[in-house]
């Protein structure tokens, strides 16, 4: 065989070699967003009644509070080599908006589970001790103050988009919810739940000096933040 | 002779290393979107919101039982119609918990009589407990279009509170209230002790 062929041979292999090397680097691009649902762009249905449910919660206590959830949008070049991250800050133009949100925040106690082991009674049968179930916190109600909402955009951007304005008012709510243990509504709750029951025992015939109302544990502020359940909008205290 | 044969070494090692660099060129390439770490450029913007304080407005001791708990959504759509092009459209789903139940803030003086192991409670009406009940911040942009001002937003709020008010505040809701409520009291004051409960509300 002439050295030429051997040549063309060679050369022909490393570029099969190469082609099947770039297109498989290419392949595995294209499959990296495998976990897209195939259903993910289909919107969960709407169940216009989510759901009914049987309570006896005592509310004690409500606070409303007031937030101005700002956000600065500004784009950067990020590049990421060999583990190390660099931004850097791009002159396109930036956005910022200002949204008010009026947030109303309710302390109650849950009766439902409430039974005769959280009851004590003297031998005499003169005085009471109640312990009364942990209080919660609930967010009964959001609303964007939207007349006073504000936005400022450069010529090169476009304007905020209506889902972006509720992820920004949500992430606002989170935050006040993480100021929750600050805001001193452990107390309150309590005192309003000693100051509702208390005519209530009194009434069956018990002297209000006789009426202990007590919570399971004396909480700390330092409870709190573990204490946050997984639905968004309830706080265990 | 050997010419020739220098030069078909020349042209084989040149090849070798062209090659060879072709190849793992394609390695690199491989490994880097194998592997995003080694080299990636990318455009990102911030998407979290400032710190900023919380203001408490106001403080309030309440008395309101919860008996009846709905958890509805709306959705609101509006559009705009226009002369020239397409029409503006947004699309919103609104979320709400109305919570139905009784004010103890509003019961009578002696609504609880006691005789022996019996008592009798005198309540006021049940009623849906907070007219603000929508949850805006779990609202859900479904479908925007154009451009929309503030007081469009507003009315859509204002138009998903009468749906959900519409749907939910019935004669029918309101006798399940006091049928919970009678249960649930009942409950509470057997555990008190009491044999015998009975239970009236006041006229709505």
């Amino acid at each position: 065989m002439l050295p030429e062929m051997k040549l063309k041979r060679l050369f022909c292999t490393l570029m099969v070699v190469a082609a099947i090397l770039l297109t498989s680097a290419c392949t595995s691009v294209s499959e990296q967003p495998a976990d897209t649902h195939p259903d993910a762009s289909v919107a969960d249905s709407v169940d216009l009644v989510l759901a009914v449910a049987r309570t006896s919660r005592l509310h004690t206590a409500e606070y409303r509070v007031h937030k101005i959830v700002t956000h600065s949008d500004v784009k950067f070049l990020r590049t990421t080599l060999l583990g190390h991250t660099l931004d850097t800050r791009l002159s396109l133009g930036d956005r910022k908006i200002a949204i008010p949100i009026d947030v109303t925040l309710k302390a109650y106690i849950d009766f439902s589970g409430f039974n005769e082991s959280q009851i004590e009674r003297s031998p005499d049968g003169q005085k009471i001790h109640i312990t009364l179930p942990d209080p919660k916190v609930v967010v009964t109600s959001s609303k964007i103050d939207h007349q006073s909402t504000r936005q400022y955009t450069d010529l090169l951007r476009s304007d905020f988009t209506d889902e972006e304005m509720t992820d920004f008012t949500a992430q606002g709510v989170r935050a006040i919810l993480k100021t929750v243990p600050q805001m001193g509504i452990l107390t309150t709750a309590r005192q309003s739940a000693a100051r509702t029951l208390m005519p209530l025992i009194a009434s069956m015939g018990y002297a209000e000096s006789d009426i202990v109302i007590t919570f399971r544990k004396e909480f700390t502020e330092s409870d709190l933040p573990q204490l946050i359940d997984n639905e968004r909008s309830v706080v265990k205290l | 002779m050997k010419q020739q044969t220098d030069r078909s070494n020349h042209i084989l090692s040149n090849t070798l290393i062209i090659a060879t660099a072709i190849v793992f060129c394609a390695l690199g390439v491989r490994r880097c979107h194998e592997n995003r770490e080694i080299l990636d450029v990318e455009v990102v913007h911030s998407d979290g919101i400032d710190l900023t304080p919380v203001q408490i407005r106001s403080i309030e001791n309440i008395g309101e039982w919860e008996f009846l708990a709905i958890a509805d959504e709306e959705l609101v759509d509006s559009t705009r119609h226009r002369t020239l092009g397409r029409d503006d459209r947004l699309v919103r789903i609104y979320h709400g918990t109305l919570r139905f139940g009784l004010d103890l803030r509003q019961a009578r003086e002696g609504w609880v009589q006691t005789v022996g192991d019996s008592v009798h409670l005198q309540l006021p009406p049940v009623r849906l407990l907070s007219e603000r009940f929508i949850d805006e911040a779990r609202t859900r942009a479904f479908f925007e279009s154009g451009s929309w001002s503030a007081r469009a937003k507003e009315m859509m709020y204002y138009k998903a509170a009468r749906q959900m008010r519409q749907r939910c505040v019935t004669p029918l809701t309101l006798l399940q209230v006091e049928e919970n409520a009678r249960a649930e009291l009942t409950a509470l004051f057997q555990t008190f002790g009491f044999t015998s409960v009975g239970i009236d509300f006041d006229k709505q």
